[in-house]
């Protein structure tokens, strides 16, 4: 069965797809700069972040919004908390880039079953609705809207902060070049546990809002974890601007790639191989990412 | 033997095909220093490969063959854009193409069962007819055969003048290549026969227990073996096996403590929480394995 869509339309849904992606990725592609491993645990925050704002908003009943503004307090904390009980350790303890993948990979396993074992095996929805409406041609949902809003706030703030305030200048310092920083009297320890907050945050705020949209289940995370990397390698590691970029392309290349593979008869499962194909390529042909591209520089590979 | 010695030999087998896993990474990662996050994934290509021909026929010996091919040659690929990166793209590349494989496997119903998987595969070894006990023996018996003939391949590849090379290029890939070796072909080769012997583990495995599943090849199986590897000691031959023991161990212990004492939890979920807090505890207190790196020890000519 083809589902016929207007190219308007086609694109809406990848530029709330590309939102989603987005907040899912621009945790994952600061650590990264900074803590120089990919965090694979990342993912499972974005559904813890939707479960505690469940808890918020249908179990203690104080409403969707304010739920969420919790769940995001409450998962950036535990994001901390686990960079500074665990991921603190191992680094002072000299692990390997191997040892620091795999306790993450760990960790995200760990959580998930935690969430499996608590949650049971059943979906769980928001009470909240949202109304749709109609622009022009084109089919929205409030919640659709919020996604996008949601992403250029995040992205604008992250930008501006990063730029024009003392901290995240001494961050992207850090981030550059820890040795040179941490001489300038940069303390290394509190702006690690700042990003590691940031990150939970905005996992929160986008699995809240993808979990309004379908459902909430523990493979949430799972289910944007290859977006998720291809995002930050198409974009650049550490490029706030670039994965923002990175996960518009990567949500219209879907959207439009589900139109295809709908006409084509094929489950639109197979929307996955287009962002494993995007992440091969990039390796492949542009490892730097857009950003490399955009700024214009050379980017050292150490 | 009570119904507890059955399942424990049960165990025993799993572990050894386990075993036949971690050996594959051992190579991969332990003597090469490739890390390799979708061991599951050609582990899944040689189970499905065989699954498929077996259920429709051919012979055992052509479906292990064909399994240790396809399992390869998947392996030689996505060596093509992986071992020319940075160690970390190299483990974002794997992971990412083996949930990519288990999302066909599962959309893949007319070839590959869909969610339910395959089933009704025949045993390569059939002594049920005599006995399940007697079937059980021969099984393990079979398996520690299978182990000792890969455990002979390894050995020869790693202490050949090839397995000379990788050494040298885990320690440092620039002297490596400064010296005129291939290091990129050296890597392929390893990523190929490394995935050939996953893919032969998933063919016999799959005949072992009669089905196959894309249940059975998620990321938190990659993790076990990984555990495996690193308990036992990475750059070892028989490391892998002591891993594969303890950590099966773990797991039907996990399910005999759900059974016996009743514990209020699904022990599916008990044991991958298991699993990731033993990664995250091993890595940070153990994190050297319990063997170690033994001499290279050349083959006389």
């Amino acid at each position: 069965m083809a589902i016929e869509l207007s190219i308007l339309q086609t694109v809406a849904n990848g530029l709330i797809t590309g939102s989603i992606y987005f907040l899912a990725a621009v945790g994952l592609t600061l650590q990264y700069q900074l803590m120089k491993f990919p965090n694979l645990s990342h993912a499972e925050f974005f559904a813890i972040g939707a479960f505690i704002t469940y808890f918020f908003a249908d179990v203690i009943r104080i409403g969707f919004g304010p739920g969420l503004a919790l769940s995001m307090l409450l998962t950036g904390a535990l994001a901390a908390v686990i960079y500074l009980t665990v991921f603190r350790s191992l680094i002072s303890r000299g692990a390997s880039l191997l040892h620091l993948i795999i306790a993450s990979a760990g960790l995200g396993v760990l959580l998930r079953y935690l969430m499996w074992e608590i949650a049971g095996r059943k979906s769980y929805f928001f009470t909240q609705q949202f109304t749709p409406f109609d622009l022009g041609p084109v089919r929205l949902t409030t919640l659709w809207l919020a996604m996008i809003i949601a992403a250029v706030a995040a992205v604008v703030s992250i930008i501006l902060f990063l730029n024009m305030t003392r901290l995240g200048k001494a961050l992207r310092g850090l981030a550059s070049n820890p040795v040179l920083a941490r001489l300038s009297g940069i303390r290394s320890g509190t702006f690690i546990v700042f990003v590691w907050m940031l990150a939970g945050m905005m996992a929160a705020l986008g699995g809240t809002l993808r979990a309004a949209d379908t459902r909430i289940i523990p493979e949430l995370g799972v289910e944007v974890l290859i977006p998720m990397f291809a995002v930050s390698i198409l974009g650049g590691i550490g490029s706030v601007s670039g994965a923002f970029t990175a996960a518009y392309i990567l949500g219209l290349a879907e959207s439009f790639g589900v139109v295809a593979l709908s006409r084509l008869g094929l489950s639109t499962e197979y929307k996955a191989l287009i962002a494993f194909a995007a992440l091969v390529a990039t390796i492949i042909v542009l490892p730097t990412g857009l950003s490399s591209v955009i700024s214009r520089e050379r980017v050292r590979r150490d | 033997m009570t119904n507890i010695d059955l399942f424990i030999l049960d165990g025993l087998i799993t572990a050894g095909y386990f075993a036949i896993l971690a050996l594959s990474l051992n190579i991969e990662y332990g003597y090469s220093g490739l890390i390799d996050f979708g061991k599951a994934a050609f582990f899944a290509l040689g189970a499905y490969t065989s699954a498929i021909l077996t259920t429709t026929g051919y012979p055992a010996v052509i479906a292990v063959l064909m399994a240790m091919a396809v399992a390869g040659l998947g392996g030689l690929a996505i060596s093509i854009p992986a071992i020319r990166v940075r160690s970390d793209y190299l483990a974002i590349i794997t992971l990412v193409f083996a949930e990519t494989i288990r999302v066909i496997l599962k959309n893949e119903s007319w070839i590959a069962g869909g969610v339910l998987g395959i089933r009704g595969i025949p045993p390569m070894i059939d002594l049920r007819g005599i006995s399940y006990e007697a079937h059980l023996a021969g099984q393990a018996f079979f398996v520690l055969i299978l182990f000792t003939i890969f455990a002979i391949v390894g050995w020869l590849l790693t202490n050949s003048p090839f397995g000379r090379i990788l050494r040298a290029i885990r320690e440092d890939e620039l002297a490596s290549s400064v010296y005129g070796k291939y290091n990129t072909a050296a890597k392929a080769v390893v990523f190929g026969v490394a995935s050939a012997m996953a893919g032969a583990a998933g063919s016999f495995y799959s005949q072992y227990v009669g089905f196959v599943s894309p249940d059975l090849f998620i990321l938190a199986i990659t993790l076990q073996i990984w555990i495996m590897s690193i308990l036992g000691g990475p750059a070892t031959i028989l490391g892998g096996l002591a891993g594969a023991v303890l950590v099966t161990s773990i797991n039907r212990g996990t399910r005999i403590l759900k059974d016996y004492l009743n514990l209020p939890l699904d022990a599916n979920n008990l044991m991958f929480i298991l699993t990731g807090a033993l990664l995250v505890l091993v890595v940070t207190f153990k994190p050297t394995g319990i063997l170690k790196e033994g001499r290279i020890r050349s083959v006389r000519r």
